[in-house]
């Protein structure tokens, strides 16, 4: 998923730069990391996806 | 019969096609299937999962392939999708492309469209969803339009069949863009470069090289294919050299050009049509850069938090859950229930003093929860209003007004996000000395979202002077460290890349994600230290190792600080997570056991703390185990040291 940096506006591929690839801790925190400033936030996470998922009224299908 | 239509197929085939591109939900689908009729073949473009539907498009009698390439906000490639859209575009290098935008965000498309205007490929502009357009008050000058950029633009509205035949007629009349980027300098040198590599070998040359510089997907399979291993060699190092040279990211800086041209013919043909609030909010953001009235502008956010975060969440929230339902409901009725087990081991591990009930999840849920909940709210809001990039320019600029270089800034501004990915921005420094003071000022003053809630939430239930008084302490350690800092590493200015977004009005809905998505963060990584903390606390208190640390850490509890004996419990509990500790201070502070200048020296001196147990590990990570215990052995006794000139000075002036 292609996603903008809040911070400086920088667009990458969030699925390359998970933040928990570098952390010492080493588990799963959803934090995306941008590479341009490494400012890290949450873009997604399972739970909430999950629950959004089921307030949505239909799957969309298709690509525009 | 079939050979004859088989050659018909294959003449059309070998047609140059007419293709559709343009950012994703802009209409593009639905254009496709108005402009080609019913007949749609789907595919998968080779060695991708990626798919693009084809199929034909009639225009003056004359039949047309037409394609439809997957939406894509850049020809510079991140995702698979962006890939088979730039490849569709230098397979067919004699297609005439109808660029689909969405009226109402037309410098998105825009973007799309500078790009096109370098692969040098001829295009007619359509501005897609006018009807929606026209619904915001947004106005294009379609006519001033297209002669600035020397192409046809039509309106359209895809799914009323609105303005295709009038596109359709257009496509005849298809140009390049005009719409001169300035690279300047270094990157403008690197593409004529590359381009002159790549001239004669694809079309498009200026647009691939572009594309090169600023991806991280390489060079196309076809001019890779073409290009000798000497050339593909030299192009390599031209963007080696290139990015050797300048600090920042290609891609961003190339990216940042294109905006820069786009935004002028914006201002001259498009009528926003804003609403009293979106102007309103605009001029806030152009105050919020201004040196001088960007600090009421931050002045009125901080008041703002004060009484939303520190009154609303830190005491009626917190009043609510603390005390009416954990300390009513919840952790009576479970000291009820463990007080039927026998043995008191077990008792005390779930509902004792240090028991994971009554207190690792008592401080989570009841404490702590109610607060970083109204802090991920004005969090959220600020970031999806455009004021952290705002907030961070203003950083910026007062840090090199004390000497401090670009690069040294941007790691402490990041560590409001998070301190510990904060630490591997420091990889951007240059130098190890940099790098060592840029780590330690993170690990000493600068807190992350969650802690900086926590702390300010507690302080403002004490009152605003104590927010202010905590707030002034903390600004001025990270000042003096910073302008000793400046001493030491001079350093090479760099600039600190921003895109300043323009300032909007929040929308509820993803304010209510973002927060609902960091509280499921905060829970699953909080939560488990919180019960090793407590866990850490029962053990020590069963080997009757805490009495000793406490006594231990009398003189300077009490001697030095001001504070009770207890208090060496919130200080090992802040080791792991410095909002943990703060919330062991604020529940001494409810029990009377801490007053209000107590509370502010114990805030002061757990802020200056190690943020968090994952703050230290990457220190050891990043800088060594030895440097990782120097810095601890410094930053434990600066802490300290701060709150016991914080406690003379506080009791001297007997402000309380």
């Amino acid at each position: 998923m292609v996603v903008k940096c809040p911070v400086c506006g920088y667009r990458f591929d969030s699925s390359l730069n998970r933040a928990c690839k570098s952390c010492p801790v080493g588990f799963d925190c959803d934090r995306i990391c941008c590479p341009n400033c490494l400012y890290a936030w949450i873009e997604s996470t399972s739970l909430v996806s999950r629950i959004l998922n089921l307030f949505k009224k239909e799957k969309v299908i298709g690509r525009s | 019969m079939n050979r004859i239509f088989a050659e018909e197929k294959d003449r059309l085939i070998n047609t140059a096609p007419v293709i559709l591109v343009g950012n994703p939900n802009v209409g593009k689908s639905a254009l496709f299937g108005v402009l080609s009729g019913r007949y749609v073949e789907v595919s998968n473009y080779p060695g991708t999962t990626v798919d693009y539907a084809a199929g034909w498009i009639r225009i003056k009698g004359e039949k047309l392939r037409l394609f439809d390439s997957p939406g894509a906000d850049s020809l510079s490639p991140v995702s698979e999708d962006e890939i088979v859209t730039r490849d569709l575009l230098i397979l067919y290098p004699d297609s005439k492309i109808i660029c689909v935008v969405d009226s109402k965000n037309l410098k998105r498309g825009l973007v799309l469209l500078s790009q096109l205007a370098e692969f040098g490929r001829k295009v007619v502009l359509a501005l897609n969803m006018a009807d929606e357009a026209k619904i915001s008050g947004v106005n294009i000058d379609t006519e001033k339009l297209s002669k600035i950029l020397g192409i046809p633009v039509v309106s359209t509205v895809a799914t009323q069949r609105r303005g295709i035949e009038r596109l359709k007629e257009a496509l005849q009349h298809a140009a390049i863009p005009i719409i001169p980027v300035d690279y300047t300098g270094e990157i403008s040198n690197a593409v004529d470069k590359i381009e002159n590599r790549l001239r004669g070998i694809c079309h498009g040359a200026r647009g691939i090289s572009l594309s090169f510089l600023s991806g991280d997907n390489g060079l196309p399979a076809k001019a890779v294919n073409l290009l000798s291993d000497p050339d593909l060699n030299r192009i390599r190092q031209i963007k080696t050299r290139l990015e050797s040279a300048i600090a920042e990211p290609l891609g961003f800086l190339i990216a940042k050009r294109r905006n820069d041209s786009i935004k002028s013919i914006i201002d001259r043909t498009v009528d926003s049509g804003k609403t009293v609030g979106q102007r309103a909010f605009q001029i806030i953001g152009q105050l919020s850069l201004h040196p001088l009235y960007g600090i009421p502008v931050l002045i009125s956010i901080l008041i703002g938090i004060y009484y939303f975060v520190g009154v609303f969440g830190a005491q009626t929230l917190v009043g609510i859950l603390e005390e009416n339902l954990f300390g009513g409901i919840i952790n009576p009725f479970f000291e009820r229930i463990f007080g039927l087990i026998p043995i008191p081991f077990i008792r005390d591990l779930f509902v004792g003093e240090y028991g994971i009930l009554t207190m690792a999840i008592t401080y989570a849920l009841a404490l702590i929860l109610p607060i970083v909940t109204t802090f991920f709210i004005i969090f959220g809001i600020l970031e999806d209003s455009g004021y952290l990039p705002r907030l961070a320019f203003m950083v910026d600029r007062i840090f090199k007004k004390i000497g401090l270089n670009g690069r040294a800034v941007l790691p402490m501004i990041l560590g409001l996000g998070c301190d510990t990915m904060a630490v591997l921005t420091t990889r951007i420094l240059y130098s190890r000395k940099e790098k060592m003071l840029v780590t330690l000022l993170l690990a000493l003053a600068v807190p992350c979202s969650a802690q900086l809630g926590v702390t300010l939430g507690i302080l403002a239930s004490i009152s605003l002077s104590a927010v202010l008084i905590w707030l002034a302490v903390i600004i001025a350690v990270i000042f003096l460290v910073g302008y000793l800092a400046s001493k030491v590493i001079p350093g090479r200015s760099s600039e600190f890349i921003l895109e300043i977004p323009p300032m909007r009005l929040p929308k509820i809905e993803n304010i209510a994600v973002k927060t609902l998505m960091r509280l499921e963060w905060y829970l699953k990584e909080a939560v488990p230290l919180f019960i090793l903390g407590t866990l850490v606390l029962f053990v020590l208190d069963k080997l009757n190792i805490l009495i000793l640390a406490k006594k231990m850490f009398a003189p300077v509890a009490t001697g030095m600080l001001g504070l009770p004996e207890k208090s060496a419990e919130a200080f090992i509990m802040g080791f792991l997570r410095r909002d943990y500790g703060a919330a062991g201070f604020k529940n001494m502070f409810d029990n009377g056991l801490l007053d209000p200048v107590g509370a502010i020296v114990a805030m002061v001196t757990i802020t200056l703390f190690v943020p968090c147990i994952a703050n230290f590990f990457i220190i050891i990570k990043e800088r060594g185990l030895k440097t990782a215990l120097l810095m601890v052995s410094f930053i434990i006794p600066f802490a300290i040291s701060v709150g016991a000139i914080m406690n003379l000075v506080l009791r001297g002036l007997g402000l309380w």
